[in-house]
């Protein structure tokens, strides 16, 4: 199967938002069929942004979404086959969970209320329960149970399971793998900052530095495309210097990283080893030179 | 069930939700206006100038649920939002008028006065009439920036008041003079609330353009 | 279909694992000629990993010659051609044994020697 050419459910093109101080894209962005996205970067990179203006919550300057389905390409999301999680609930406070279901369900000819009741039962949230008496992992869960009561073909999560204890967190990721495999045309796009959610389930990798994709493939590809590099100061050629990103030098040792085709430029006594995603948004996000005499 | 519908059903189980302290500020008006009222249809009055201020409680509810990120994700336009929120407050509206009525009905039997029904008619209609004039002004505003943000819109009742009256100063109309003619013309019962809807039909337009453009 | 189990420290990519599990499950005919193997997306969640690992072993698996991928219907266990997976076992012994060798000559260690150790690590796998 080739990895790199497979369909997109949604694409961006030439996204452009700006805040003065701040400016999501240009970027372009392609979220493929029947795999699950990471989306990551420092907080204040864009990532909210970006998923705001793809749900049409934020109206960008320039640029296009479009939604790929049955040979055809539509502006705009469909938001009927749309779940969505927000890093905050959208309910108010007084409902019950179960009035928070009652509300959503009109709107969602697919909505499953089978579904939704077994998702709070598995999550442990009690469907006679105030919404504002829950706790945030609570909260983080009801908003997923209220995405995928609805039945949707594609999944867009702003960090779904921040705020969740480890265990919660292999329960939440294991609902998203039965998304998956429930159909092959589903797609996930998912926003975090925790590495191991995203060893688990995700296929490709985007990664977004002040606005911009600096990243973006299929995961185990954005990885072997990275090195660390760590060694002696001493070991550090000038000419070196350049191809090493967030390069620290200090105390007399260095580290950085670099792409794994420039591993040649240093010798023997560096350590190179695979760079993992933390590695890579952090020295993508402040590549600059940080040394102290 | 059409979607703009389906909206005001979710704008009416939001404020059920809140309902308590709706029911307490019902309460007490409806505990003052009969304790104080000479005049059966000044309750009317006072349930219609409430009901204006109700009116927007549902925009209060949005920015407290941040609800309009959860309208903007489910399938409904954010035209049909509009809609479905005009005939909210129309709603609300209407449901003020009735206590009010009602309780003035009630009033003027157990306190033996006699119920003025023209007169109280005549306060539903150019109540109505202000109301959606107020409305008109603010609901724009708040469908353009949220509650939070637009409090100082909340005094448009009271600007409105003040307009009208210095306009009558101005204009050098009596305004007893003007109450009273306007009490016997035929016409006011029916055409108030009329203008009042094609004013709100004209807001609602500009809400409609105004919550388009908004980032949420 | 066999368990799989997977290491998450042991620094083996996963679909290594996978791939050699699945290999030595077929080759020593655990997993007979014709068994469909798990979907590649039921085989994710299983594992916990991601669709992408399991697409890249089975990959594999089909390029090495053991197993079918059926577009739209599955993964399939192929007929084991014995020969040709004793000469590549082989093959690969062969390749181990010259980096031994490599690293007993350098370390002055004799072929008798080296004869006895064989015997000892057989015996400690055996079991």
């Amino acid at each position: 199967m080739n990895t790199v050419t497979e369909p997109a459910v949604v694409e961006v093109r030439e996204l452009r938002k700006d805040y003065g101080r701040f400016q999501l894209g240009p970027l372009d962005l392609d979220l493929p069929a029947g795999y699950v996205t990471g989306l990551v970067g420092e907080n204040g990179a864009g990532k909210t942004t970006l998923l705001k203006a793809m749900l049409g919550l934020v109206r960008p300057d320039a640029g296009s979404v479009r939604q790929v389905g049955d040979g055809q390409a539509r502006p705009g999301l469909d938001l009927g086959g749309v779940g969505v999680v927000f890093d905050h609930l959208v309910v108010i406070p007084e409902w019950t969970v179960s009035q928070a279901g009652a509300a959503v369900a009109p709107f969602c000819p697919s909505w499953d209320a089978g579904l939704f009741a077994e998702l709070l039962t598995r999550f442990g949230v009690v469907s006679g329960a105030r919404v504002g008496t829950l706790s945030r992992g609570e909260g983080s869960k009801l908003s997923l149970a209220l995405a995928l009561a609805r039945r949707p073909r594609l999944l867009i999560l702003d960090e779904p399971t921040s705020g969740l204890d480890p265990g919660a967190r292999y329960d939440v990721i294991d609902v998203f793998a039965e998304f998956m495999a429930a159909d092959d045309q589903h797609a996930i796009l998912f926003s975090t900052h925790i590495a191991s959610d995203l060893d688990r389930i995700a296929d490709h990798l985007r990664v977004l530095v002040d606005g911009r994709l600096v990243e973006s493939g299929p995961l185990p590809e954005v990885l072997e495309r990275h090195a660390m590099v760590r060694g002696p100061s001493s070991a550090l050629p000038a000419s070196a210097r350049a191809a090493v990103r967030g390069l620290r030098d200090v105390g007399g040792t260095f580290d950085g990283l670099i792409a794994t085709q420039d591993t040649a430029q240093f010798g023997p006594e560096v350590l190179i080893e695979p760079a993992s995603i933390d590695d890579i948004v952090v020295r993508l996000s402040h590549p600059a030179e940080r040394s102290r005499a | 069930m059409s979607r703009v519908l389906r909206f005001t059903q979710l704008d009416l189980r939001v404020q059920q939700a809140t309902l308590k302290t709706t029911l307490a500020v019902g309460a007490l008006l409806a505990l003052l206006t009969w304790v104080t009222a000479p005049l059966p249809p000044l309750i009317v009055a006072v349930f219609t100038f409430a009901a204006a201020i109700v009116a927007v409680e549902p925009f209060r509810a949005d920015e407290r649920g941040r609800l309009d990120a959860l309208y903007a994700v489910l399938p409904v336009r954010r035209a049909q939002v509009v809609g479905g929120r005009y005939l909210t407050m129309l709603g609300i509206q209407l449901l003020f008028a009735a206590i009010g009525v009602l309780l003035a009905f009630a009033a003027a039997a157990v306190k033996g006065v006699p119920m003025d029904a023209s007169l109280a008619g005549l306060i539903l209609s150019a109540g109505f009439a202000l109301n959606a004039l107020i409305l008109a002004v603010e609901t724009p505003v708040l469908f353009r920036v949220g509650y939070a943000r637009a409090r100082w819109v909340m005094f448009t009742p009271v600007l409105v008041i003040a307009a009208l009256g210095a306009l009558a100063n101005l204009s050098g109309v009596n305004l007893t003079q003007f109450a009273l003619s306007l009490r016997a013309a035929a016409w006011a019962p029916a055409l108030l609330p009329v203008g009042g809807l094609a004013v709100l039909a004209l807001s609602a337009l500009a809400s409609t353009r105004l919550y388009a453009g908004r980032d949420l | 279909m066999v368990p799989v189990i997977l290491s998450h420290t042991s620094g083996v990519p996963l679909y290594e694992q996978i791939v050699e599990q699945l290999r030595s499950a077929i080759l020593r005919g655990e997993l007979a000629e014709g068994t469909q193997l798990t979907s590649l997306r039921q085989l994710a969640r299983d594992l916990g990993v991601s669709l992408i690992t399991t697409t890249r072993a089975y990959n594999d698996l089909a390029a090495a010659g053991l197993i079918a991928n059926v577009p739209g219907k599955g993964s399939y266990v192929l007929a084991v051609d014995r020969e040709a997976s004793r000469a590549e076992a082989i093959r690969a012994v062969r390749d181990h044994l010259g980096r031994v060798v490599t690293t007993a000559a350098t370390a002055g260690i004799e072929p008798a020697t080296l004869h006895e150790l064989l015997d000892e690590v057989w015996n400690e796998h055996r079991h």
